[in-house]
């Protein structure tokens, strides 16, 4: 009976003993795989922290990048704007002249896109109160027009719209002040030009307003059929560029009233 | 103070000639147009000027800001900046140097007439 007890006993401690090795074991491979997974789960944490870095510097890069082709872009009009200044001023015909300062001015509204596209942070949007504003100011400094014959009232509320849009835009808004600047107010007539830009009730129609209560222009002038470059110019940059409606009212001297949309931007690449 | 010479500091050649007609037409003398700062020093001791206006991205191994600190140490006249580029960092390292002004590029003959006299007249009552 003894004999048996101690059997059974020696078993049990043999077990036991086997049971407290398998754990050991058990738990120093267990222990070993954890170790191993964790080494893993730094290297990807690693890995994927470079990555994004790598990522953030690129985007950087592309930034950088980006200004600096906008800012190629302004600096090759400036010298197509400065080439057509030192054309001009050997010009001793006026006609010349003036074919080729309004060519300037054209130039010169499409640069200033540019400036206001990529100054306030943003790269893809043109912020139209700065750009409206000092477009005109600078057509008036241009006509050499005195700020109290000419009064420019301007009432654009804070919208931004993508440079598709924007230099047509800029372009109707510089042919129409140009004209205004040089028919509505011979002599010494005094008047005022007035810009209003606004988005309509419908959310995504914009409306732009140029005015003046000049002379008006010639009666038997029809605006679509006329021969000067510049309406020609704002008739097709309203219906075909913008895909827009014109508007022209006849009253006290005349308005012209775009209503249009912010084009999609077309993939080129 | 009319007839005030100046030279010209910019390596667009188009640009540079547009400016100098433009200080023509507001009855300024200019003494040369340099395109590098290199040659600037040059000009600056050939036919020194009353003022220098100042591209700050120059063709050659100075930038204008390095430029300008050159004539600076070596004769009194005043410097103006002229640049398209709005980077801060420029304009901070502009405005360490003793500078008279600063245009950004397109500027208007107006702007460059008022910049250019307040410049020289800084300069007569210091």
């Amino acid at each position: 009976m003894n004999m048996l007890i101690i059997l059974l006993l020696v078993v049990f401690i043999v077990l036991i003993f086997g049971g407290i090795l398998l754990s050991i074991e058990v738990a120093m491979r267990l222990g070993h795989r954890l170790l191993e997974k964790s080494h893993d789960l730094e290297h990807e944490i690693g890995e994927r922290h470079r990555a994004q870095l790598r990522a953030e510097t690129s985007l950087g890069e592309k930034e950088l990048l980006l200004r600096e082709i906008h800012h190629r872009v302004k600096n090759n009009m400036q010298i197509v704007s400065s080439l057509l200044r030192l054309q001009s001023r050997q010009q001793d015909d006026p006609v010349t002249k003036a074919i080729l300062d309004d060519s300037r001015s054209r130039i010169s509204a499409m640069a200033l896109v540019h400036e206001n596209l990529y100054q306030p942070d943003n790269l893809a949007k043109v912020s139209l109160r700065p750009y409206i504003q000092e477009l005109a100011m600078n057509l008036f400094a241009s006509y050499n027009i005195e700020p109290s014959r000419i009064v420019l009232i301007t009432d654009v509320e804070p919208i931004s719209i993508n440079i598709e849009t924007a230099t047509p835009c800029g372009l109707i808004i510089n042919e129409l002040v140009t004209n205004s600047l040089k028919y509505a107010f011979p002599g010494d007539r005094l008047g005022e030009i007035r810009i209003d830009f606004k988005r309509l009730a419908d959310g995504v129609s914009l409306q732009l307003r140029v005015a003046d209560n000049g002379v008006g222009l010639p009666a038997d002038l029809d605006v679509r059929r006329g021969k000067s470059l510049g309406l020609q110019l704002v008739v097709n940059l309203v219906e075909n560029q913008l895909q827009g409606e014109l508007l022209v009212e006849r009253g006290q001297g005349v308005a012209f009233l775009v209503t249009f949309k912010e084009i999609g931007y077309e993939k080129r690449i | 103070m009319s007839r005030a010479k100046i030279l010209v500091v910019e390596d667009e050649w188009i640009i540079a000639n547009d400016i100098k007609d433009s200080l023509i037409e507001l009855d300024y003398r200019v003494t040369a147009i340099a395109s590098s700062g290199e040659d600037a020093l040059a000009r600056v001791e050939e036919d020194p000027p009353d003022l220098v206006l100042m591209d700050i991205v120059l063709k050659g191994a100075m930038n204008g800001i390095e430029t300008a600190r050159a004539i600076r140490a070596r004769r009194d006249i005043p410097v103006i900046y002229l640049t398209a580029y709005d980077n801060q960092f420029l304009v901070d390292q502009a405005k360490q140097t003793e500078n008279f002004g600063y245009l950004l590029k397109p500027f208007k003959d107006r702007e460059l007439h008022i910049a250019i006299d307040m410049a020289l007249h800084r300069k007569q009552h210091r």
